[in-house]
């Protein structure tokens, strides 16, 4: 009985194994037995151990430098990274890819200047990154920092050299998975909507003509269509926005069907012609405003920075009458104001009427236009283009002297033959 | 097959097996430094028991191979890789644990040393540091700062 209590007090759980008690080569030899997270939890006891294992803990550290490094990557722990780094890591490429789809700027100048990542290495390629809730592939920084709207990062790769507009720097850069895709960086920059990026990226001498991959649009004419706040830094660089880039539409014209007018505003600042058009049978921006909404403030824009409003269009319709025939009432207010002519043939109904809404605004801007004194009762009355532009000829005739208006149909004459035979029409019938 | 004595720490005189005594590096030195000696050895830090414990492993394992010196990293790693009859062997009180390790330690019995450091680490193995501090009975000496300090510095561990 005695000996079985002595046999249970000598194996009291209370007896612990003097762990201290061993000198410190013993206890480095008993830590080479444990992995480094056991290590951890050891030195987190007491200040002894702390400090006889904190060069073995190092040693793992070293030895473990890749896995810590991907690890401090994704969690986006700079320290670790930087030390990781110092103690011999390898950055990889999509550590890089990671940090800029996170906007880490720290991180990003770690693992480039740090861990000595080649900017324009061609190794990006067979990448897959998650950033931005996209899944990309085959994408490089530069394109994720643009993508993700990300100017710090971009203006940290940019100032190290990363090449832009070259084929190579280009290929197979930024394709989205499951979209469309393949942009250059420009494209990019206006399809995610970030003004300094885009800035940015102008400055360093990104190009529209860029290769564009797949995509339909270069990015200043995505930026027309889609993403009109993106045009300022285009026109502060002095694109052309008048000519070739939007055939046969102007930029202006553009803005102007899509009622923008900060648009219309800013092109006609930055010195757009507000009466150019590509070819003469085409609408006038003023026209165009006037068949969609025919927005008054537009419009006031345009006419004010000296749009015609007796041009005509494609169908012998000037823009008051575009405006009467789409019934926007508030639009041939204005336009009786600015037009020369008040014999104006009026368009009353066309043929097919798109928008029953039309049809309301009709009858009052008919009102308006007799007591503006204009004539408004001859039905339908659509001439042709080459007739009108006779008749015009001949008000004017009545109120110029002879040679001026000698000169101007000698001008014009030379006009219509262009365009008729630009129309397939021989000028003869 | 000669045989020597050793004399433990409380003067009790052991006899064993040369080559089971040769298992220590440091008697194995020894005895090749002096030749033949016929009076007990005396081992200063080792009392009678954990001589004994000491031997009866010696013993077991005199058949064993030297242990290869260069693949040490690799095979220490592996703090689970104790050999049953090891296992078994080091189911002793942790009082007599300790002194096995200090004795293979004096007695420079690398693989018994091995064995016993081991057979600590699978203690620690899987602990939380409080957990640790109990099965130890260490006092935690840190303030709170110097412990989120550490923390800090070595948080990749967890991973």
């Amino acid at each position: 009985m005695a000996s079985n209590i002595l046999r249970l007090v000598g194996s009291a759980p209370d007896q612990h194994f003097q762990l201290l008690a061993l000198p410190n080569e013993l206890i480095i030899e008993i830590a080479h037995s444990i992995d480094a997270k056991d290590l951890y939890h050891l030195m987190q006891t007491c200040h002894r151990l702390n400090t006889v294992l904190a060069l073995r803990l190092h040693s793992c550290f070293i030895q473990h430098k890749d896995k810590i490094l991907l690890d401090a990557c994704i969690h986006n722990t700079t320290t670790l990274i930087r030390r990781a780094i110092a103690v011999g890591a390898r950055p990889e490429v999509k550590f890089l890819l990671n940090a800029c789809g996170r906007n880490d700027i720290e991180a990003v100048i770690i693992l480039l200047d740090e861990g000595k990542l080649d900017v324009n290495s061609c190794d990006w390629r067979q990448n897959v990154v998650d950033c931005c809730s996209w899944r990309y592939e085959d994408i490089y920084p530069l394109q994720v920092a643009v993508r993700c709207g990300h100017p710090i990062i971009v203006e940290a790769l940019l100032s190290r050299g990363i090449r832009m507009n070259d084929p190579d720097a280009l290929r197979g850069s930024g394709v989205r998975i499951n979209r469309r895709g393949g942009y250059n960086y420009l494209m990019g920059a206006v399809d995610s909507g970030d003004l300094t990026v885009l800035r940015l990226l102008l400055k360093y001498g990104a190009t529209v003509l860029a290769p564009n991959g797949w995509a339909y649009d270069d990015a200043l004419r995505h930026a027309m269509y889609n993403r009109r706040d993106m045009l300022l830094p285009f026109i502060e660089l002095g694109y052309h926005l008048e000519h070739a880039i939007f055939q046969p539409r102007t930029a202006l014209s553009i803005a102007a069907r899509l009622d923008c007018v900060g648009t219309v505003k800013l092109l006609l600042k930055s010195g757009c012609d507000a009466n150019y058009v590509q070819c003469p049978w085409l609408r006038t921006p003023l026209s165009e405003c006037c068949a969609v909404r025919g927005s008054i403030e537009t419009m006031t824009a345009l006419l004010e920075a000296g749009a015609n409003p007796d041009e005509l269009d494609m169908n012998s319709l000037s823009s008051l009458q575009i405006a009467m025939s789409r019934g926007h009432v508030e639009a041939v207010r204005l336009l009786i104001n600015w037009t020369q002519h008040s014999t104006h043939p009026i368009c009353w109904f066309p043929k097919r009427i798109r928008n029953p809404e039309y049809l309301e605004g009709r009858e009052e801007c008919k009102r308006i236009l007799d007591e503006a004194g204009f004539n408004t009762d001859e039905p339908c009355l659509r001439v042709r283009w080459r007739e009108y532009k006779q008749m015009l000829s001949d008000e004017k005739e009545d109120l110029q002297n002879a040679e001026a208006v000698e000169e101007l149909q000698e001008v014009q004459e030379v006009q219509e033959v262009s365009v008729v035979e630009e129309m397939g029409v021989n000028v003869e019938e | 097959m000669s045989e020597i004595k050793l004399l433990s720490s409380d003067q009790a005189t052991i006899t064993v097996q040369k080559e089971v005594a040769e298992r220590s590096i440091l008697i194995k030195n020894m005895l090749e430094d002096v030749g033949e000696v016929t009076e007990a050895i005396p081992i200063p830090n080792v009392n009678e028991s954990v001589l004994k414990k000491v031997i009866e492993w010696c013993e077991h394992h005199k058949g064993d191979p030297p242990a290869q010196a260069d693949d040490d990293s690799d095979s220490r790693k592996k703090s689970t890789d104790i050999d049953e009859w090891d296992q078994k062997f080091m189911q002793v009180d942790q009082e007599m644990l300790f002194e096995i390790i200090l004795a293979a330690n004096y007695l420079d019995i690398k693989p018994l040393l091995d064995v016993g450091c081991k057979t600590v680490a699978n203690m620690i193995k899987g602990k939380s540091p409080d957990e640790i501090r109990k099965t130890f009975n260490i006092q935690n000496d840190f303030t709170p700062e110097e412990e989120e300090q550490i923390r800090r510095e070595n948080e990749w561990a967890e991973e």
